[in-house]
């Protein structure tokens, strides 16, 4: 292996966070080797793999096959929510690193089954996450610094503005208590984006959960619905010494917000309450590309009286163009913790419990009370 | 009346118009926080009243935990309010809607 440069084989297929993940190896000075494909992967899965190889010009090799490279360091793991247990754990088992997509696993059982393969391998594991975000470091920061006194509550929000709305029926949704993650044209939100505060806010506190009452809704996508899956999802947590945390999560449609998300969180200590959030630094571009110019006056041609105006002044498209690729940073710190021994970002027993909050979660929309996090 | 209070009417007029105009479409989630004085701060009910105003049908579920309380109306709308004492002013307030947001993210220096 050149420490410099790890090989990082890929378990996980086009349509998948793998994108993402794909890009962010190789951006950190990683080499992608190959994709590996698990055995007992359905037809689409697979198929899936096969075009992220072709995508990327690496090959495409049975997971045993691809995990035994004799330059495979690291492997990522985004396959689809049923099959990760058994995936991450044949990757620790060939001693690989473990980078994977959140959520852990779609259950404390698998969750608990992975955080026991990568303690037994002994290999480095982390799970994405915002929490390696500037804004997060940040709001970390604050707490380790004490700036904020003794922290009270957490209030945390991740809505993904995209996606189109349908107008839909007004009425409380009836959550099931066994999550179903059968992942097709839509997805369990409470799971998906609520990992993202969970993790957050348990992080933050550095302390356990120990109970959540959780509710659950269909407010936005008729393709949620149609899958009886949930679109929103709103929770309180509870922690040990007695911090609150309040989360907010869901897919709320593209008209919601003028970036692709909102992901937020309010600290609240004794002497001060702070806010972060995901805003990025960006270049603002207004343009006028595209949209009709207001109409020419000449006695008034720039425009200085009101006498001389005529009907409502046209308005430029507004738009932001980040200056840093955010998502790239969460690869990069695991890269750069394996190098020094120090770990960051979410770990695996970290994310174990925050699989057991999100479970904790259901069961409480579904029995409509507060529910123990095991 | 303190400067938080007048605020949280002006928030409350301003919020209650632009769903009455169906700006954001049917509204459906509401996050609201709420931070200044202690004096000053609003009681819970008051922050669930601004739901009662824009959901418009009655609440069929409360939880709450700390200062922060979780709240179901009938027609299936969630809102997550919360308040704290805290030095400076906070109001932090998403309304999501079918067609649309309002977002306010307001703290003093």
């Amino acid at each position: 292996m050149s420490p410099d440069r790890p090989g990082v084989i890929l378990a996980g297929g086009i349509r998948s966070h793998q994108e993402n993940y794909a890009s962010a190896f190789a951006s950190a000075g990683c080499r992608l080797l190959a994709v590996g494909v698990a055995p007992g992967l359905g037809e689409s899965e697979t198929g899936r793999h096969a075009e992220l190889a072709a995508s990327l010009g690496l090959p495409l090799l049975p997971l045993d096959q691809a995990v035994a490279l004799p330059e495979a360091t690291i492997a990522s793991i985004s396959v689809d929510m049923m099959h990760r247990a058994r995936v991450a754990t044949l990757c620790a088992q060939a001693g690989l690193h473990l980078y994977l997509d959140k959520p852990l696993a779609g259950s404390p059982a698998d969750a608990t089954a992975i955080a026991a393969a990568v303690h037994a391998a002994g290999v480095g594991a982390q799970v994405f996450s915002h929490v390696t975000t500037p804004w997060a470091q940040a709001a970390h920061a604050a707490i380790r610094e004490g700036r904020l006194g003794r922290i009270l509550a957490i209030h945390a929000d991740m809505l993904m503005a995209k996606g189109i709305p349908s107008a839909l029926p007004s009425k409380p949704r009836k959550e099931q208590a066994i999550a179903d993650f059968r992942q097709d044209i839509a997805k369990r939100e409470l799971t998906d984006m609520g990992i993202y505060p969970v993790s957050l806010a348990a992080w933050l506190l550095g302390r356990p959960a120990t109970s959540v009452t959780a509710v659950t809704a269909n407010h936005f996508f008729a393709e949620h619905l149609s899958h009886d899956v949930e679109d929103y999802g709103a929770m309180l947590v509870d922690f040990e010494d007695g911090a609150t945390a309040s989360i907010t999560c869901g897919r709320v449609g593209w008209q919601s917000w003028r970036r692709p998300f909102l992901s937020r969180v309010i600290i609240v200590g004794e002497r001060d309450t702070l806010v972060f959030d995901s805003e990025p630094a960006e270049l603002i571009a207004t343009s006028g590309r595209g949209v009709p110019a207001p109409a020419r006056n000449a006695l008034d041609p720039m425009e200085m009286w009101l006498s001389t105006r005529s009907g409502p002044r046209p308005q430029p498209a507004i738009s932001g163009i980040a200056l840093v690729d955010e998502g790239s940073r969460d690869v990069a710190a695991f890269i750069a913790a394996l190098a020094s021994g120090v770990p960051s970002g979410i770990g695996i027993d970290a994310a174990a419990h925050h699989c057991a909050i999100i479970a904790a979660a259901y069961r409480s929309a579904a029995e409509e009370r507060a529910v123990a996090v095991a | 009346m303190s400067d938080l209070a007048y605020l949280l009417a002006c928030l409350d007029t301003a919020v209650c118009k632009a769903v009455r105009a169906d700006e954001i479409g049917t509204a459906r989630s509401l996050r609201l926080h709420v931070g200044g004085p202690g004096d000053d701060l609003p009681e819970r009910g008051q922050l669930l009243r601004l739901g009662d105003a824009i959901f418009a049908c009655p609440r069929v579920r409360e939880a709450q935990s700390g200062r922060a309380t979780l709240c179901l109306w009938q027609g299936g709308q969630v809102a997550t309010v919360s308040s704290a004492p805290a030095p400076r002013t906070t109001i932090v307030l998403t309304l999501l809607g079918s067609e649309g947001a309002l977002h306010l993210c307001k703290q003093s220096p």
